[in-house]
């Protein structure tokens, strides 16, 4: 283990967190807001904090996977607390933990928000804010990949500890083409979705951040309201099409784009994908049309988006959910746990492990009636090995146990059972909104300190998929 | 690569840099915190004022209203009027001085209650024998009405006053709050500084002493590799030579 060239690693991820800063300095300079000075601080210290390791540690382009594995969660970790300065130093309505739950809040893509009042922040914060997301959606240390060509051997050491283990499965290129296929998809996403956003009559600054957001399936807002706040169904549904697009494997929409075989028309995971939203709209719908809704257009609408919304675990709303039926509630909860496809900006345990999980749980039984058969698990085409079978089952049964742990947690602070296990769900998966006290149209602020902490752990293991994170506290392995 | 003179220039200089933000976010949190105290005391001290002196002028017109009463026309007749213009200068600072929410729609109904009042105080002066008992009837009541308004205006400045001490309490904290972030940040920062200045700089003279002993003592081969491009290098590089050129000399004696 050489802890220089580490810190030399996370000096660069220090570095790119800088250059946003800077950004969102120079949008509240050109507002004159109150952001300003704590940009322009923050800027500093993380510039200062990313260029000392670069003047002093020579340049390596091989990193072991533990090495590899320690830059990944120390940038998250690292980025997470520099990510609150900016909130911090501004103050308002931001504590020392409230600042850090809002940015690892931002970074892991999750979208909960302890703020009462998101409006009275200047563009500069706000801006900031959104980037957290866009940076966090692709992972920020694949975005440091990208930008910087020449690491080497360290290049792949550190995407196959970023990008998760089931979505390398569908990049069958060379590291580098992955990463640009990345950028390429995700770039192509925001700049298509601010355009289309524009053209319904957005702000540009709103579009821009909203575009950040989706694209990322944060879901970090500028409003009070979300989306609520525009009443438009052209906004409506230009994100309802971008949250579902960047839920798909990034590969399969280039290769859709660049007419190749794996396009989404042929993926088996995308069609799973596709009709089990269909038909959570449609069941969602039903159960509204009459009980929450008169009209079967108002029922569809706020259905597609809120299904869209949280099975992408972007979180934005268009209602409260938090008054919608029992029945409405658990299905929507179920797309909280399953959330999107692997390789894309979603969290949550993702639809290819519950489609594996479904065919191993088939061939279980089938096994059962004919115990000498070799039944093989496959998606598409492709076989899937019995060791991709297991880490998946262990995938899942540790998601739901860390899901009842964080959900004791909160009921032993007092919170209810509804709002103690859905505040734990949508922490993990990284959907943002829950349901009782955390409902689309509430916040986190309700919560207290330990909770928040409590709450932002989840949120980074959700992100970092558990193992990556819990491999920190493992001291012997740093050996 | 960079020299070990620039390294630690600028280990120095950031550390140097990082006390001076942290001092300067000091000084920028401690001016925004008092011209915030001094601000939001002000506008509730002008406030409770405008409530004071509009009370005050209350008092002066129900005075003349007993002057009136008692046949005193012309002094009635004069302390009214100033007593008025005094209510409505200070009745328009208040107006222009709302700070708190709620405080508007206050000074609102004191200058409806007041329109009220004013006109039947009027009304009532101008007559030529005003009776106590209609003064107690009509009038009493209206000025009632308006004390109790203006009343209610001190008291929600009154109230706002007290929460801002209560928030102030807080205050202190998160003041130092960003400075303290930024001062264990340059603790931590520190802290690598040395190690970087023990595995770069230190470390590898122990490696080239121990090296050059072990030649000297044992005449083992000296093979320290220094990874850095720096003066450390150059040195290890010339360490290198020179055994080398020892070592030829030896040979050829």
């Amino acid at each position: 283990m050489r802890p220089h060239v580490i810190i030399r690693y996370i000096g660069m991820v220090m570095l790119f967190n800088a250059a946003f800063i800077f950004v969102s300095f120079l949008i509240s300079l050109y507002d004159r807001d109150a952001g300003q000075l704590p940009l322009l601080f923050s800027f500093l210290i993380t510039l200062l904090l990313g260029v000392f390791p670069l003047v002093f540690v020579p340049k390596a382009t091989d990193l072991s996977n533990k090495e590899g594995y320690l830059v990944v969660v120390l940038s998250w970790i690292l980025s997470c607390f520099i990510g609150s300065l900016p909130l911090l130093l501004y103050g308002g309505e931001f504590t020392f933990v409230k600042a850090l739950f809002e940015s690892v809040s931002g970074y892991t893509t999750t979208g909960a928000s302890i703020l009462n009042n998101v409006e009275a922040l200047p563009k500069g914060i706000l801006f900031w804010r959104s980037s957290m997301q866009w940076v966090g959606g692709i992972g920020i240390v694949v975005f440091v990949l990208i930008i910087l060509p020449s690491l080497g051997k360290a290049q792949m050491t550190l995407s196959k500890m970023e990008i998760s283990p089931l979505a390398q499965e569908n990049f069958r290129y060379r590291t580098r083409k992955m990463l640009n296929v990345i950028l390429v998809v995700y770039l192509g996403l925001t700049v298509t979705q601010v355009i289309l956003l524009r053209v319904y009559g957005m702000g540009l600054f709103e579009a821009v951040n909203h575009a950040f957001t989706s694209v990322s399936t944060g879901g970090f807002s500028t409003k009070n309201n979300s989306i609520s706040f525009y009443n438009s169904l052209g906004i409506e549904m230009v994100i309802i099409i971008f949250m579902f697009l960047s839920g798909i494997h990034f590969n399969i929409l280039y290769s859709s784009l660049t007419l190749k075989k794996n396009n989404i028309f042929n993926s088996n995971i995308v069609r799973y994908y596709f009709f089990s939203t269909i038909l959570g709209i449609l069941v969602i719908a039903i159960d509204l049309h009459g009980k929450i809704y008169q009209s079967w257009w108002e029922s569809l609408r706020f259905s597609a988006f809120q299904v869209v919304s949280l099975a992408t675990t972007t979180g934005f709303a268009t209602t409260d959910t938090a008054i919608w039926p029992p029945f409405t509630i658990i299905v929507l909860l179920f797309f909280s746990l399953q959330c999107a496809c692997a390789g894309s900006t979603g969290g949550g345990i993702k639809v290819d492990r519950v489609v594996i999980f479904y065919k191993a749980f088939k061939s279980q039984i089938l096994r059962l009636q004919h115990p000498q058969a070799v039944i093989p698990i496959r998606i598409g085409k492709s076989l899937v090995s019995d060791d991709v079978v297991n880490s998946v089952t262990l995938f899942i049964v540790f998601y739901l146990l860390l899901a009842l742990l964080g959900t004791l947690a909160l009921t032993a602070l007092g919170f209810d059972m509804l709002t103690s296990f859905t505040a734990a769900i949508a922490s993990i998966s990284n959907v943002g909104p829950g349901f009782g006290l955390v409902g689309s149209m509430s916040n986190y602020s309700v919560m207290p300190d330990l909770a928040l902490i409590i709450l932002s752990f989840l949120m980074l293991l959700g992100r970092l998929e558990f193992f990556g994170l819990l491999l920190l506290f493992m001291v012997k392995s740093w050996r | 690569m960079f020299k070990i003179r620039y390294k630690v220039i600028t280990g120095f200089a950031i550390l140097g840099i990082m006390l001076v933000i942290s001092g300067l976010i000091s000084i920028y949190e401690l001016t925004k915190l008092g011209n915030q105290v001094n601000r939001l005391l002000m506008d509730n001290y002008r406030s409770i004022d405008f409530s004071k002196q509009m009370n005050y002028s209350l008092g002066l017109q129900e005075r003349a209203i007993l002057l009136s009463i008692q046949g005193d026309k012309g002094k009635a007749n004069s302390l009214f009027s100033n007593a008025i213009s005094t209510f409505n200068e200070n009745l328009l600072k208040a107006s222009n001085n709302l700070t708190i929410p709620g405080e508007a729609g206050t000074v609102d109904s004191i200058a409806i209650a007041f329109s009220l009042f004013k006109t039947k105080a009027e009304g009532f002066i101008n007559k030529p024998t005003p009776s106590v008992s209609e003064y107690l009837t009509e009038v009493n009541p209206a000025l009632l009405m308006v004390r109790s308004k203006v009343e209610e205006l001190l008291t929600l400045n009154q109230q706002n006053l007290n929460q801002t001490v209560a928030v102030l309490e807080k205050s202190p904290y998160r003041t130092i709050l960003p400075g303290l972030i930024i001062v264990i940040t340059s603790v931590i920062f520190t802290i690598i500084f040395n190690y970087m200045i023990s595995y770069y700089l230190l470390s590898p003279i122990k490696r080239i002493t121990k090296g050059i002993q072990n030649f000297t003592k044992y005449r083992r081969q000296y093979d320290v590799t220094i990874e850095t491009r720096d003066e450390m290098f150059e040195l290890n590089e010339s360490v290198k030579d020179l055994i080398l050129t020892k070592s030829i000399q030896k040979k050829t004696e």
